[in-house]
């Protein structure tokens, strides 16, 4: 039987993985709409649409990396399951938090970004770079949320 | 099975490739300024407008039905991609209220109904002709619906088209407010709306004045769902023309009524009021143009192909008649 102490490990993966996933969904969604939109009256638009419809798809890569990082780190992929304590588990479940909550809300707003950066490249295809950058400043805090959840994974020591 | 509305996200990646198609002011001023008729119509073609026609494919009295055609357009594109076609419709009930009052005088005067009438309101055409000629209003809304009868009761007795076309616009104005407090709505569309019955009826006043008519006679033009009182506007009747504009500043839009009043009562120019009242709601429609998630630009889309539309008519029959004209406020 798992220890709680594991049990929260993967909490913690599954928070990180699933959260910055749903963010994500989200994001992509609300870009995907507004560039079906535009593509189903202007279609050479879709190289530039595709890319911004893309970029709240990290969210979810980067919640990702955190949960694998967790649960290679608790022995999950090799097979052989660590008994961590209750403190270890916690500090690893916290871990996940940044980029979970971090991932959740950057995804959805970068998704709203990302939409009217399409609605810009439609009226504007030249202004299409800078709907790109303006994207990307939402992707800094997902960015420095998973840093954080980085350097607290790696700080645990099992 | 009803199909599904299109999201906001949708309908506004439509828009934005739409809006790239609307005439500019510039490009307005270029035909308005062209040297005749001919030129004007060449110029407006070339901007890509009603697709690929050439000069030679339109006659000169086929050019308000070519607007008129791609107006309807516009509309019925805005009603099919609307995420909320309730709040939308209301915007588009103009035309169904010209339809209406179009259809009851053929009717009166025993002629058929003149292709004036307009397609892409609310209502279909076909049914508004059925309720017309069988006198039976019961599939309109309620207000249209009572006024339609009192107006038939009334003209038992007399015909007065001034009056039934003021009530048909009261009833548009009253179904419009049924709508907003049943939604309990406190957007733009709101804001649209109260600034346009308070400036008409601000306008109302002024040319009742002008004609020299009792108060009781303005009474039944007033509209509803303005933020002003009705009564404010009665009184006015009797206030002094340069204490009128302080009298009518109320509410959040009415310090922008009481500038056109002003402005009227210095220059004694009346379309003013027009012009101004114009700017006041396509300003209101400015200021959601970058949302993202509203009607907004939506709506603004459709108004700003009406004022589109009005400019071009404006262009083109002062071309005809050499009238000297002056373009309204546009959105794009």
């Amino acid at each position: 039987m798992l220890s709680l102490g594991t049990s929260l490990a993967f909490a913690g993966a599954a928070f990180a993985a699933s959260l910055a996933g749903v963010g994500s969904a989200i994001g992509v969604g609300i870009a995907g709409q507004a560039g079906a939109g535009v593509i189903s009256e202007d279609p050479e638009k879709f190289g530039n649409v595709l890319v911004l419809q893309a970029l709240p798809g990290t969210q979810g890569i980067y919640g990702l990396l955190i949960a694998f990082i967790i649960v290679l780190n608790i022995g999950v992929i090799d097979g052989n399951i660590k008994d961590l304590t209750t403190y270890q588990g916690l500090a690893l479940f916290f871990a996940g938090l940044p980029i979970a909550i971090g991932g959740l809300f950057s995804g959805i707003y970068q998704g709203k970004v990302c939409a009217a950066g399409i609605y810009l490249c439609a009226k504007r295809p030249e202004e299409t770079g800078k709907g790109i950058i303006m994207a990307a400043m939402v992707e800094t805090y997902a960015v420095l949320a998973l840093l954080i959840s980085f350097i607290m994974v790696n700080g645990v020591k099992l | 099975m009803t199909m599904p509305h299109p999201s906001y996200e949708y309908a506004m990646g439509r828009i934005s490739v739409f809006a790239k198609r609307m005439l500019s002011a510039a490009q307005l001023r270029k035909i308005s300024e062209a040297a005749d008729f001919g030129e004007a119509l060449a110029l407006l073609l070339e901007t890509g407008y009603g697709g690929n026609i050439t000069p030679g494919q339109i006659e000169h009295t086929e050019i308000d039905y070519f607007i008129r055609e791609q107006l309807q357009m516009s509309r019925k594109m805005v009603r099919d991609l609307t995420p909320d076609p309730e709040l939308t419709g209301l915007f588009l009930l103009e035309v169904d209220t010209h339809n209406i009052k179009t259809l009851l005088k053929a009717r009166l005067m025993g002629i058929e109904v003149p292709d004036v009438l307009i397609d892409g309101g609310v209502f279909p055409l076909d049914m508004l002709k059925e309720c017309i000629n069988s006198q039976n209003y019961d599939r309109l809304p309620d207000a249209y619906r009572i006024t339609l009868h009192k107006i038939e009761s009334d003209l038992q007795r007399n015909v007065d088209p001034l009056l039934f076309s003021a009530q048909l616009d009261c009833a548009m104005f009253r179904h419009i407010k049924t709508v907003l407090d049943r939604r309990s709505e406190k957007s733009f569309v709101r804001d649209y709306f109260t600034l346009f019955a308070d400036f008409q009826n601000a306008r109302s006043v002024i040319r009742s004045r002008l004609l020299h008519w009792p108060a009781d006679k303005l009474k039944p033009l007033l509209l509803e769902s303005g933020d002003i009182s009705q009564h404010v506007f009665l009184e006015a009747m009797e206030t002094p023309i340069e204490q009128l504009g302080a009298k009518l500043n109320r509410g959040p839009y009415g310090k922008l009524i009481s500038q056109a009043i002003e402005e009227y009562a210095a220059t004694g120019n009346t379309p003013i009021l027009k012009h101004r009242m114009e700017q006041a709601l396509m300003g209101i429609l400015k200021s959601v143009k970058w949302d993202v998630d509203s009607l907004g630009p939506i709506i603004g889309y459709l108004m700003g192909r009406e004022a589109e539309a009005k400019a071009l008519r404006i262009i083109f029959g002062a071309k005809r008649t050499g009238f000297e004209l002056r373009l309204p406020d546009l959105y794009a």
